[in-house]
């Protein structure tokens, strides 16, 4: 019964992912497609019980699974674009591993198979679930509104009733599905993930180093404890880099979808964790870069840079301002938790330092993240000692990844509550995927996919 | 004549040397496997984790699971909510911190209260709180290691019972 829901659900998931993506004429390889389909569709969906409890709505069942057939109407308004994608996708569908990538596959999916066990069978299990997002959830159920009994409770040892609801809108979701813990939608996002991310690095390199280095960035031991314990991070980490990875096409091909597409998926980042808005900032100096070698004029670089961040603002306003100010029935001043010596800069390198001490380097840091880190740091010292130059897409996520990394320092100097050992550490997240799209596009593992493919194959050689 | 037997030269070669990349992969996957923090990593978690698979698909009543995943935590608190008389599962009960239960002799740690609501639905608060003055029960340990429920404590007995109970810290 539990494995129908789930298969009924990650459809419902992937009408109404593939119908946003239709909308905005989003169309990538056939699995890719349907990775992105899946991901987005779960963004879509954790917005709708949201949205309800803004709108005064009961979250009865009924309700609540009336609103997300109706978000998945809406996403598929044009259902003839809809339909043309759902059946290109579906027809071009296609799965021939070649025999020498079969050992990674089955790795990789023995891996998610024994995260997705895990992640059905055990109740939610982290501090910041329990006494936040689930114990809502839970009571949402029984009461059918998010501003339920939860909150007469003495809640003086966790502020974590403040974050933003989008794992409470799944967690209520899928215990109306009947799973009785919820957080089942995290095997599909995951799932869905590494499958996204495995066939965005066969692109450009060869399938056995593809597959080398999907099982490194599976292997980061913090990050696969996140794969079946819901939180917010690894959520957050998903659609950040997607956001990124649509910015990169769209600075590669013009589109302004892409760039709306984007902007859609930061401000579901956003929605995940509020502080992914400093990160967003900071990714805007992108568009100055852009402009300065197109040349575009002032309006255009204007227009793409609010095209961008409005989205984020609006969830931002919407999920924390306007929700946490305005509907929850106790009172939160963020202002208070603001760093007031906010312009000590000497403060934000001891947190850079810190990071780096702790989290890299430090004892823990291999611990946490396995050699990850070092092997992108291997990675980045060949481009530069033996090319000296890097590519653009490389110099992209190069950027990126400085961007996450100096954005968290700064996120922890103005929000001292974001501390090293637990936030950061797991805001790091966002940073492999990154890392993993700069090794994509590393000269030394392109060189050697390329001979790879041409020994694999000697009528390429000739060609 | 020719084309054809080009042709199966090179479907040979070319399966010839996919069967040498697969052993490429089987060696790589190998080598992972041979640096030390990968192997113990993978060892103590994935593998570790398949290993209770079998157990755990043949015990999938979700009490159980519950009780699997949190232990003590979850069941004690459970014990302590049954033994909570139905007239005064509204009111809010007084919870001492770990360090207590630890003195008198007994593993617990203590859910902070959205966590105790969350498994019981019974509103419990810590005596750090300035709440805990208006608990009108507490939960403590007896000699026999037991614990018992005093419900309706008088309000004088309470402050008294606040003020001593604040020396255990919360951690959390």
């Amino acid at each position: 019964m539990s494995l129908i829901m789930l298969i009924l659900l990650c459809l419902l998931h992937l009408i109404t992912g593939l119908g946003l993506m239709g909308l905005l004429k989003i169309s990538l390889r056939p699995g890719m497609n349907i990775s992105l389909a899946i991901i987005t569709g779960i963004g879509v969906f954790s917005i709708v019980p949201f949205l309800m409890e803004l709108l005064f709505i009961p979250l009865t069942a009924l309700n609540t699974w009336l609103g997300l057939f109706v978000s998945t109407a809406l996403c598929n308004i044009k259902y003839k674009q809809s339909f043309l994608l759902i059946r290109s996708t579906i027809g071009s569908l296609s799965f021939k591993p070649k025999i020498y990538e079969i050992p990674f596959l089955l790795l990789i999916g023995f891996m998610l198979f024994v995260s997705a066990w895990r992640c059905f069978y055990f109740p939610p299990t982290p501090r910041d679930l329990l006494s936040g997002a689930e114990a809502i959830a839970e009571f949402a159920v029984r009461e059918k509104s998010m501003l339920n009994s939860v909150f007469t409770v003495n809640m003086e040892s966790t502020n974590n009733q403040f974050k933003p609801p989008y794992i409470t809108s799944l967690q209520i979701i899928y215990k109306y599905a009947g799973f009785e813990f919820g957080q089942v939608w995290l095997i599909l996002l995951v799932g869905s993930f590494v499958l996204f991310l495995y066939q965005v690095l066969l692109k450009k390199l060869h399938r056995i180093i593809a597959g080398l280095l999907l099982v490194f960035f599976l292997a980061i031991p913090e990050m696969y404890a996140y794969t079946f314990m819901a939180l917010f991070d690894y959520s957050n980490a998903v659609f950040f880099f997607l956001s990124l990875y649509f910015l990169q096409l769209y600075f590669e091909d013009k589109q302004q979808k892409q760039l709306i597409f984007s902007g859609i998926m930061m401000a579901m980042a956003t929605y995940t964790r509020s502080e992914t808005l400093i990160l967003a900032g900071l990714i805007l100096p992108l568009f100055l870069w852009q402009w300065f070698k197109v040349k575009q004029g002032w309006a255009l670089l204007l227009r793409n840079g609010l095209l961008f961040i409005i989205p984020s603002m609006v969830i931002y306003y919407l999920s924390i301002s306007l929700f946490i100010n305005h509907y929850l029935p106790v009172s939160y001043n963020i202002g208070e938790l603001i760093n007031k010596d906010i312009f000590h800069i000497h403060g934000l390198l001891l947190k850079v330092k810190d990071m780096t001490n702790e989290l890299v380097f430090g004892k823990e840091g291999k611990a946490y993240y396995n050699w990850f880190i070092y092997l992108f740091l291997f990675l980045l010292s060949m481009e530069l000692l033996v090319y000296r130059k890097m590519n653009k897409p490389a110099c992209y996520w190069f950027y990126c990844i400085v961007a996450v990394y100096v954005g968290l320092a700064l996120s922890s100097h103005i929000l001292p509550l974001m501390d090293i050992t637990h936030s950061i550490k797991r805001g790091l997240f966002k940073i492999f995927p990154l890392m993993l799209l700069f090794a994509q596009n590393n000269r030394l593992l392109i060189g050697w996919s390329n001979r790879l493919k041409n020994w694999e194959n000697p009528i390429r050689e000739v060609g | 004549m020719g084309a054809k037997r080009f042709i199966y030269q090179f479907r040979d070669t070319v399966f010839k040397r996919r069967l040498l990349l697969l052993l490429l992969s089987l060696m790589l996957l190998v080598g992972v496997y041979c640096i030390p923090t990968y192997r113990i990593w993978f060892k103590e978690t994935v593998i570790a984790y398949w290993g209770n698979f079998n157990y755990q698909k043949s015990k999938l009543d979700i009490e159980q699971r519950k009780i699997n995943r949190f232990d003590s935590y979850y069941v004690i608190t459970k014990l302590i909510a049954a033994s909570v008389p139905e007239h005064s599962k509204e009111k809010l009960l007084l919870v001492p911190a770990s360090g207590y239960f630890k003195e008198k002799g007994l593993e617990y740690d203590v859910p902070e209260p959205v966590v105790f609501y969350y498994f019981t639905s019974i509103r419990t608060v810590w005596a750090k709180s300035d709440e805990a003055f208006k608990a009108t029960g507490v939960v403590l340990v007896n000699n026999k290691k037991q614990i018992v429920i005093h419900n309706n404590v008088p309000s004088t007995k309470m402050d008294s019972l606040v003020k001593a109970l604040r020396k255990y810290s919360y951690p959390l």
